[in-house]
């Protein structure tokens, strides 16, 4: 344990903050921890509050359902205390919920010197091959994660009708093949999860049939360092709360196997001390800025390699 | 989300004897801090009473499905989650038995094909546990018989 400790405050884990209109996404494959690696298992564990260790344990029947649970707590746990210049230990972070559900965290350390506790949005998905964890500074964020392979159990274009838009159904209708149908679902539904879970108003404030995604082949949007992506505007007719916020979206697959969708509020500049940044080889099109890496909590960080963007947004005002 | 716990006050007489010949019971709307909540029927004396025997836990006042109706939707959910019906306890909570948002939205469309009803969205958002699930069930598909 002291020796993953004294890992914790290694530099090369830390991170500086998200900069204004940039979005970290912190991505863990569990086919990246093996199973005989008892003693990182074991870390993880002592990562975790009391609460969320009952949590857990309530789900022994389900091996895997288990570790689902506990690696997504390890995930957000060592992925907020990155960025806190090695002042706070991930199992000292507590978490909180809104009305609706929506987690918020309470940072153990109030000031240290001149330091404060950053104030970090961040936002939670994952699926039993893949947990994703977003995190930006000041702006909302909201992220969904699906596997492609997903198996439906209803017709799914029963499930278009009740859940999507009827613009979005009329759309996916036209779809033949089905496997193609199928993907497709799965990306608008992934949109319009990432956009609730940043509002985090909870379904009723934004009901899923009432905004309609379109994909608009006409002009592509080329993200560097990423595939060429497709513009997709995004119309919605009912006016939700906070209306004059701009909300950005982008759809990606963080492997060949997933499709994820990230919300972002796009805020004015005057809400950051400093000057906007330029990170070397990022576009900065339409203000979005994305990193994303593929992690092994307290072990190792790499860029995440083969993600590709498959449509970006404009920023556009709900 | 809020969890609404559905306080009812029975009245004394329907608690205490088992009466099968009683008349069925009127729809009552539950309110907890000026929210409605669902309609909840309450049970045939027979039932709720044993019900009561049979629980360990202090008496939760919440009028609950019949076994029958339990085991269905507990049998439909274990289907569609692909895991064990032993896993699907009453209390169990949708989350905790590893459903997602999209897996209750399929489940909640089973539910309404096997019982031939149609579950309202806001109904549907408050159902947080296999419990809650079958009591909805059961309140709406008494309410289209009546």
């Amino acid at each position: 344990m002291r020796r993953r400790l004294a890992m914790w405050t290694a530099s090369h884990l830390m991170r500086p903050l998200p900069g204004p209109g940039e979005v970290h996404v912190w991505c863990l494959f569990p086919e990246d921890i093996t199973g005989e690696d008892t003693a990182l298992w074991k870390t993880y564990k002592e990562l975790l509050s009391p609460s969320e260790k009952t949590h857990i344990a309530q789900c022994s029947s389900n091996p895997k359902l288990q570790t689902e649970k506990l690696l997504a707590r390890t995930l957000v746990r060592t992925t907020l205390a990155r960025y806190a210049s090695g002042i706070v230990a991930p199992s000292s972070l507590r978490f909180t919920k809104n009305e609706f559900g929506k987690p918020n965290v309470i940072w153990p350390v109030k000031r240290l010197d001149k330091w404060r506790p950053p104030s970090l949005c961040f936002n939670l998905t994952h699926t039993q091959s893949l947990l994703m964890c977003a995190v930006t500074q000041k702006a909302e964020v909201g992220i969904d994660v699906e596997e492609r392979e997903r198996k439906f159990t209803r017709d799914l274009m029963a499930l278009a009708r009740r859940q999507l838009s009827p613009e979005e159904a009329d759309w996916l209708s036209q779809f033949t093949d089905p496997n193609e149908q199928r993907c497709q679902f799965i990306q608008l539904w992934t949109l319009k999860e990432a956009y609730v879970k940043a509002l985090g108003k909870g379904i009723s404030k934004a009901p899923l049939k009432e905004f309609t995604f379109t994909f608009n082949a006409s002009s592509p949007t080329v993200l560097r360092n990423l595939k060429q992506a497709v513009t997709i505007p995004i119309s919605l007719s009912r006016a939700v709360e906070n209306s004059d916020d701009a909300w950005q979206f982008l759809l990606l697959q963080p492997s060949a196997c997933h499709y994820a969708s990230i919300c972002t509020q796009i805020l004015p500049s005057s809400t950051f001390e400093q000057g906007s940044l330029q990170l070397e080889g990022w576009s900065d099109h339409n203000n979005l800025r994305v990193q994303i890496w593929r992690t092994v909590p307290l072990v190792r960080d790499e860029a995440l390699e083969g993600a590709v963007a498959l449509a970006l947004s404009d920023p556009l005002s709900s | 989300m809020a969890t609404v716990q559905a306080v009812l006050s029975l009245n004394a007489a329907a608690v205490s004897i088992p009466c099968p010949t009683q008349a069925p019971q009127q729809l009552r709307v539950a309110t907890f801090n000026g929210m409605k909540a669902f309609p909840v029927l309450k049970k045939r004396p027979t039932a709720l009473a044993l019900r009561l025997v049979a629980s360990r836990r202090p008496l939760r006042i919440s009028a609950a499905a019949d076994p029958e109706t339990l085991q269905v939707v507990s049998s439909l959910i274990a289907e569609q989650l692909a895991i064990d019906i032993g896993q699907v306890k009453a209390d169990s909570k949708f989350t905790d038995l590893g459903a997602d948002s999209l897996d209750t939205v399929e489940i909640m469309m089973a539910l309404e094909e096997k019982f031939e009803i149609q579950l309202d969205e806001d109904n549907a958002e408050q159902i947080v546990t296999v419990q809650h699930a079958a009591d909805l069930i059961q309140d709406v598909v008494a309410a289209k018989k009546a």
